[in-house]
Formats: structure tokens, sequence, C-alpha cells
């Protein structure tokens, strides 16, 4: 039996039909037994089963609710056909899977298993919420899954304080152990952690988390002090493979507007006052340069906040009195350096997010999304770069409020 | 041409370029006669078709992706960004012929998932792959042994343990 042509969809000539009036076609599989419960539903039949010839053909029309994994199909799945599975199972549902049986859980350890995992592609934006008082409290909105994760936190020092931001799986906290800062590094999934040496001038520092694309390398770069003293110190960079800070250029002295930095295409760039602009301090030749940009007028506020390939963003209200404000979204043009304005929050956004003119918010972001949370009432307002719209992030407002917050990107494969 | 035979004893025809898309084929057209069929003894015809009409899909599909313009000068400027629409165009039809394309039985879902492992296509075993992993999500752990028949070999105890070293994972 031959010929069918390019042309598609095929329409088979064999004496076998295959559209809604089924004749017996045999299946594989090996044996199975079908409930007969299950037969209405079914397509095809085994071999050897009584050959019945009025499948209803309501078969085709299998509503999305009524598609359940059950053990009438799946019950002889091979074994490494679940290993493909598994591997595509959101991260925090992996913890859920370890009672299933031993095969499993070892499964789970398996570093292979672990590289295979994070290969396939990023399980979406994460945001990691973290405060210390009263108690300590450790957690992780997963934005597919709409579900808040509060992790054990009782692994970590005690000294732990400050989120520092997340890169790659990656965490980073400071605090200060007795009078002496120190600098964390964590992986909140595998509960791995290591305390980093402390830097040549070890002082609470300005400080930024870098994983790199490849590998499970990192670094961190710590720029001016946060105490805004007058005095500059050079600027440090700890790199996870040689486990040293190295000294580099000290940035030049000028008189920061705010303390937000982005990292950005491998660079860190700050805001200055005096003179306009930005400085930019580059990885690769351990220098910094300065960059004239004239800032918006009347700005209020200027997060930085990096975004994918490239992109840098300026956030920030604009307009002095009250009233006539507004919340809006700059992109740098590197080539002209100047910023562009993308958006502007829509005023019943602005006005929900930020009550009174007075209140404090927060702004970060990654990968073309930008964060807004609001202090007080818990709030937190995204905006999607490429889909260019807003919405509320869902969840308890309590887990919001008063807290650190970041982007996460949950992995496996980082360990510390 | 290629020949491809079901074990129900369904051949259909592809283009080799389409049947290249498997590996499982792309080896056994290099020791095989090309007069020949090539049989798929795990196949059968209705599952066969379907893969079938994934490759040749993909097949189209790569053939008009657009290109993307890597960015050499500002005078290109209104280029690049044609090229990332066009881009994100292209994927976004991929996508959702993708998503039809799944929408299937749990029974063709299954078949699929070992055609596809069986002729080496990762495209498709990674479609299969993740809409079988989407669907365990609600699943509590009894009822993933129940469906995958899988023996619990862990005492009540060494299980409580883990439930609640990972009680946070739990939550619903």
């Amino acid at each position: 039996m031959h010929g069918f042509g390019e042309t598609f969809p095929l329409v088979p000539r064999s004496s076998v039909s295959l559209s809604d009036e089924m004749g017996p076609v045999p299946r594989l599989g090996g044996p199975r037994t079908i409930s007969p419960s299950h037969q209405k539903t079914i397509k095809t039949k085994p071999r050897g089963l009584d050959e019945e010839t009025n499948v209803l053909t309501t078969a085709n029309k299998i509503l999305i609710s009524e598609i359940q994994l059950d053990e009438s199909v799946w019950a002889h799945l091979p074994d490494d056909l679940q290993i493909e599975i598994l591997a595509r199972v959101p991260p925090f549902l992996l913890f859920r899977l370890r009672p299933v049986c031993k095969r499993w859980n070892s499964i789970l350890n398996d570093s292979g298993f672990i590289s295979t995992h994070s290969r396939v592609p990023v399980h979406g934006p994460c945001l990691l919420t973290f405060w210390r008082n009263p108690s300590s409290q450790l957690s992780i909105l997963s934005m597919p899954l709409k579900t808040w994760f509060k992790i054990p936190f009782g692994f970590l020092p005690d000294w732990v304080f400050w989120l520092v931001g997340s890169s790659g799986g990656l965490v980073c906290f400071t605090g200060f152990d007795e009078l002496t800062f120190k600098t964390l590094i964590c992986n909140p999934l595998t509960q791995t952690w290591q305390v980093l040496p402390s830097m040549h001038h070890n002082q609470q520092r300005q400080l930024i988390l870098v994983k790199s694309n490849s590998g499970t390398d990192y670094k961190v770069i710590a720029a001016s002090e946060i105490s805004g003293d007058s005095k500059t110190i050079p600027t440090e960079v700890y790199d996870s493979r040689t486990g040293t800070w190295s000294l580099h250029d000290t940035m030049p002295a000028v008189s920061l507007c705010s303390s937000k930095m982005a990292f950005c295409d491998s660079r860190l760039y700050l805001e200055t006052l005096n003179p306009i602009g930005l400085m930019v301090y580059q990885v690769d030749t351990g220098r910094w340069d300065y960059i004239p940009v004239k800032f918006p007028r009347s700005l209020l506020d200027g997060y930085l906040v990096s975004g994918a390939k490239k992109r840098l963003f300026l956030v920030g209200r604009v307009g002095i009195y009250s009233t006539l404000q507004s919340m809006r979204v700059w992109e740098l043009d590197h080539g002209k350096s100047i910023w562009t304005e993308i958006t502007r929050m829509p005023p019943r956004y602005f006005r929900s997010l930020l009550r009174l003119s007075a209140e404090r918010f927060e702004c970060f972001g990654q990968d073309n999304l930008i964060c807004f949370t609001s202090w007080n009432q818990g709030k937190g307002l995204l905006y999607d770069v490429e889909k260019k719209s807003w919405s509320w992030i869902m969840g308890p407002a309590v887990q919001l409020c008063n807290s650190q917050v970041c982007f996460y990107e949950p992995r496996f494969d980082t360990l510390v | 041409m290629v020949l491809l035979r079901s074990i129900d004893e369904i051949t259909v025809e592809v283009a080799e370029t389409v049947a290249l898309k498997s590996n499982m084929l792309k080896h056994a057209l290099e020791e095989s006669n090309p007069e020949q069929f090539i049989p798929l003894p795990n196949i059968t015809g209705e599952v066969m078709f379907k893969i079938v009409d994934y490759m040749t899909k993909q097949t189209e599909f790569e053939s008009k992706k657009p290109q993307e313009i890597v960015e050499k000068s500002p005078e290109l400027e209104g280029d690049v960004a044609k090229a990332k629409e066009a881009l994100k165009a292209w994927e976004q039809t991929v996508a959702t012929w993708e998503v039809a394309y799944m929408d299937v039985s749990m029974n063709m879902l299954y078949d699929l998932f070992l055609g596809a492992n069986f002729m080496d296509l990762q495209g498709l075993l990674s479609l299969c792959a993740e809409k079988i992993a989407s669907l365990i999500k609600g699943k509590t752990v009894k009822e993933i042994r129940k469906t995958f028949n899988i023996v619990n070999d862990f005492t009540p105890e060494e299980e409580a343990d883990y439930v609640k070293k990972y009680e946070w994972a739990f939550t619903d």
C-alpha cells in the first residue's frame, strides 16, 4: 500500500479508516487492562479484545477538563520517560515528588538529572521576599504557579540581615556578625550556603551579585560605601572561581544621587548628580567611566533597572506637585546617551499604588519585567516591557509589606 | 522520498528533508536500501500520521523562519527592529500551532510520547513531557504512585520524614 503525496493533511487510502468510525485498530505498549468505564473515551483498542465498531464519536471531543492522568494509560511508562517528565516539573513542585518512591528520590538527587532539569527553559518570574522583624521569613512567589512558598530559613546564620539581590538562582545576603560586616551567598532551594572572605576594605558597601550566563561561577561587585563618606575606596570584585576579592579602579569622587545600581551587559551603572550622568564600571577592564546623560526634568526618584539584552531603564515620578505627578519609565539610548520615555503608569494604577505622594515605593527589575512595591500597603505592580502590560501581583499583602524584595530564578544546579 | 510503515501495515511517504528531522530515521536511511520502506514496529498508523504531521510542519516552519539581523550600524536600526518583530511573530505562530497540535486524548498523548522517544524527535518529546508534567501538578503522592504504577518502598516513618522536611512545598 502506497501513495500519499506531500500534501497534508494526510488522507489515508488504506483499508483502515482513521476517522471517527473506528474499526479495530491494534495498539501497542504491552499488556494493559482498560477498565470498562474508560472504553468510551478510547480511540484505539488493544488487539484481541472484542471488536467494538461503534466507539462513540464524542470520543474526539474530549474536554480539556476530562484530561486526567490515570493508570489505565500511564501505568507502563518506561523509566527513562518518567525522567523526561520529571525534568520538566517546576522546581518547587519537585520537592513534592520525593516521597513517591526511593527511585524518584534518588533521581532528584542525581547531578545528571539536575543539569538536565536546569537546561529546560526557565520556570518563569518569581519574587523573593525576606524580612527579619518580628520573625524571620523567606518567601518566594512563583508567578507561573501563582503560589507563595515559605522557605525554611533556619539553615542560615542569625547575623544575616539585608537582602542584596539574586542572580541565576543564587541569593546574596549581608549582615554584621558582631562588628564584622559579612557577605553570604546561598541557594534557597538546595539550602547550601557560603560566607565570602572579607573584602580588602571590609565595611558595609554597595554590593551586587552577578552570575555568569554559562557555568556556575559568579561575581560580587563591591562599589561605594553605604555610609556616603567622601573617602572613596577601590572597587572590589569577588570571583567564585578563585574564591578571592581583587582590587580595581576607585570610583572618581562624585556625588551619587541614589544608592540604586543596575548591572547590565557586563557594566555596573550608578547615577550621579555632580557631574550629571552615569558612572559606569566595566567588569572586563576593571575601570570606571563617566557618561554624561541628562536626567528627565522634574524627576523625583531615579531607579535604575536592567532589562534583557542590554536594555537599561530609568524609573521614577515626575512632577513636584502631587496632583500632577506621574510615574514614568525611560530607556537609555546607548548610542545617543539620552533617556527616551517608553511608558507612563496609567493613573488608576498610580493612585492605587501610592495613595499619598509621600509614600515610599521600591522599584526593581529583571528580564524586561519591572516591579513596583508599595511599602505601606504591601501591594506589588508589574510592568512587562515587551508586552507593554500592567498587572497586580496577587498574594497576601503581608508578604510584601516592609520586606526586602527581588526577582528570583529557581535553580538546582547552582550549588554554593 | 522515504517510505514509512506502521505496525498495522499502513504506509506513508515523506520527503527526505522531513524524515531527517527524526534522528532514528536519519540513521536508518544511512543504512537501508532507499527502495524499501522503514518499519516502525512500535507505532500504529494513526500515531504515525500525527508524528509525520509534526515533522512536516516543523520543516515548513524552519524554512520560513525570519533571519535575525545582527546590529552593525545605526542606519540598519529600522531593519533590526523589523527583523525582531518578524521573528517574534514567527515564534508566536509556531507556539499557537503547537498548542493546537497537542490538544489530544490521553491515549494519543501516551502514544505520541513513546513514539517521539522511539523516533528520537527531541522537539516532540519535549512538548509531550511538558504537557504531562503540567498534569502531574495537582496530584498527591498517592495519586502519582497509582497513576504510574509505582510501588512505595519507603517505610511510613521515612515517608513522613520527607513530607515534614519539605512541608513548605506542600502548601496549596
